[in-house]
């Protein structure tokens, strides 16, 4: 099914249509946080169960969604879940210390970009246990995994395919993430920043160093905490024009950007000076390399285009 | 029975003085649990030398709640830097942190959408940073003074 580069000259993320409860839906396609949250008003009726139990999630911009969890009939590409699946039902989206910045509210609801987000992790990455990714209440093989390949920087068309083949996977190198539990019903949960990049930056310090790392569709740029690289925090907030970076994942990809002038968001910008304790590579991989998620086998794989 | 009353209850008096003096020292921040900090705060005593990346500072790590909190000080044994993971819903309150610096004018220093997001309060020569990084049930959050942080 298609898979839609939306955004504009500040960042680029991917769009996903989904159906919940009836209704069809963009949402944006998250594979660092974990379950369905939907603006209510965009969720159909059909099958919709609303609990009365609070759901609040805040992400790190200080964008928060507040609603409740609800039960509804989930289908991606016209194949429904063999049941329906736990959403957070959204209704109301604000900015925490909203005087003192913006966040990304205005990403989310009727006539933005999306409706919701996708959350594909393979790992527990919502503060609800309830909450993962509805992809694994797919039936058969659906539910084995996915594939994400994007059209690239310049396109906004790519494809996102539901259920791992011989075929499909054909090309592609796997890594194996550690299995660290399960979820309620069972499903494993997969660690799935354990992988160690090895990271280069041109007149630096930091030469093949080992850091692990997230693969975060929902994160519309590469963003590194060069300390976790052995490194002092960086003079500017971003890597310079004429800055070359690497991430090698021994037997998986080589991936290198040589930093553009001017720096463009979501191809060559890779903020530096985060704080978080993995690195995390976002959009601009996705635009180079097509990424399948093992969600039963915990593993993940990369074909360079 | 009226003799065990009363022994009761002079016990219960006798301990009043320590209750009052613990809440007193919590109060006044001295008291493990209710121990805040903020940039610029003076380093408490029991500050331990520390391994932060290459650098060796001298620091204290507390638990509050959900929230683990390192804070380091400068040569002047006052605090320039503080790092919180948080597994609350809601990020840590720069509020809590930042002390003098939060009354500062703010400025966006980068926004990472849903990911980060990095202010910087900033007045004449003195500044400090604010960075947030995760979702709820896993925040990173640190506050850094310019001003204060040793000079390489």
């Amino acid at each position: 099914m298609p898979v839609r580069t939306l955004g504009n000259s500040r960042f680029k993320l991917l769009g996903l249509n989904v159906e919940v409860a009836g209704a069809n839906a963009e949402l944006l396609l998250d594979t660092g946080s974990a379950g369905l949250r939907i603006i209510a008003t965009a969720a159909g009726r059909f099958g919709l169960e609303r609990t009365g139990i609070p759901s609040t999630v805040t992400f790190g911009d200080g964008t928060q969604f507040i609603g409740v969890l609800a039960r509804a009939p989930f289908s991606i590409g016209g194949i429904p879940s063999r049941e329906p699946v736990t959403i957070q039902l959204i209704d109301r989206i604000t900015c925490v210390d909203a005087l003192v910045a913006s966040c990304s509210e205005n990403l989310f609801g009727e006539g933005r970009p999306f409706a919701g987000i996708l959350g594909t992790s393979l790992d527990e990455r919502s503060p609800d246990r309830e909450l993962f990714s509805p992809l694994t209440r797919l039936p058969g093989n659906f539910r084995s995994g996915y594939i994400i390949q994007t059209g690239g920087f310049n396109s906004t068309q790519g494809l996102f395919t539901v259920g791992l083949t011989a075929a499909n996977t054909a090309g592609f190198n796997f890594r194996q993430f550690p299995q660290v539990g399960s979820f309620p019903d069972g499903t494993p949960i997969w660690r799935d920043e354990a992988l160690q990049v090895a990271y280069s930056i041109s007149n630096t310090s930091i030469q093949n160093t080992l850091s692990p790392t997230v693969f975060d569709s929902g994160s519309s740029d590469i963003f590194l905490n060069v300390r976790l690289l052995g490194a002092a925090p960086f003079s500017t907030s971003t890597l310079p024009p004429g800055a070359e970076w690497r991430a090698v994942l021994a037997g998986a990809f080589d991936y290198r950007i040589r930093v553009g002038f001017p720096v463009t968001p979501s191809r060559d910008r890779i903020f530096v000076n985060g704080n978080q304790g993995a690195q995390l590579l976002g959009m601009p991989l996705f635009f180079n390399i097509d990424v399948a998620f093992d969600v039963e086998g915990g593993r993940i794989g990369f074909r360079v285009r | 029975m009226v003799g065990r009353g009363l022994k009761t209850g002079n016990s219960r008096l006798r301990r009043w003085p320590w209750v009052w003096g613990l809440l007193l020292l919590c109060w006044l921040g001295l008291g493990g649990p209710g121990w805040a900090v903020s940039l610029g705060d003076p380093l408490p005593e029991w500050a331990q030398p520390m391994q932060v990346g290459r650098q060796r500072l001298r620091g204290v790590e507390q638990y509050r709640g959900q929230d683990q909190i390192r804070a380091y000080g400068n040569e002047a044994g006052r605090v320039f830097w503080i790092q919180i993971r948080s597994h609350s819903e809601l990020p840590p309150d720069y509020r809590e942190y930042l002390g003098e610096y939060q009354h500062f004018p703010v400025e966006v220093v980068e926004v990472v959408p849903l990911r980060a997001r990095r202010l910087c309060f900033r007045q004449g020569d003195r500044s400090a940073e604010w960075q947030v990084v995760g979702m709820s049930g896993r925040f990173q959050a640190e506050a850094i003074s310019e001003d204060l942080a040793p000079q390489p």
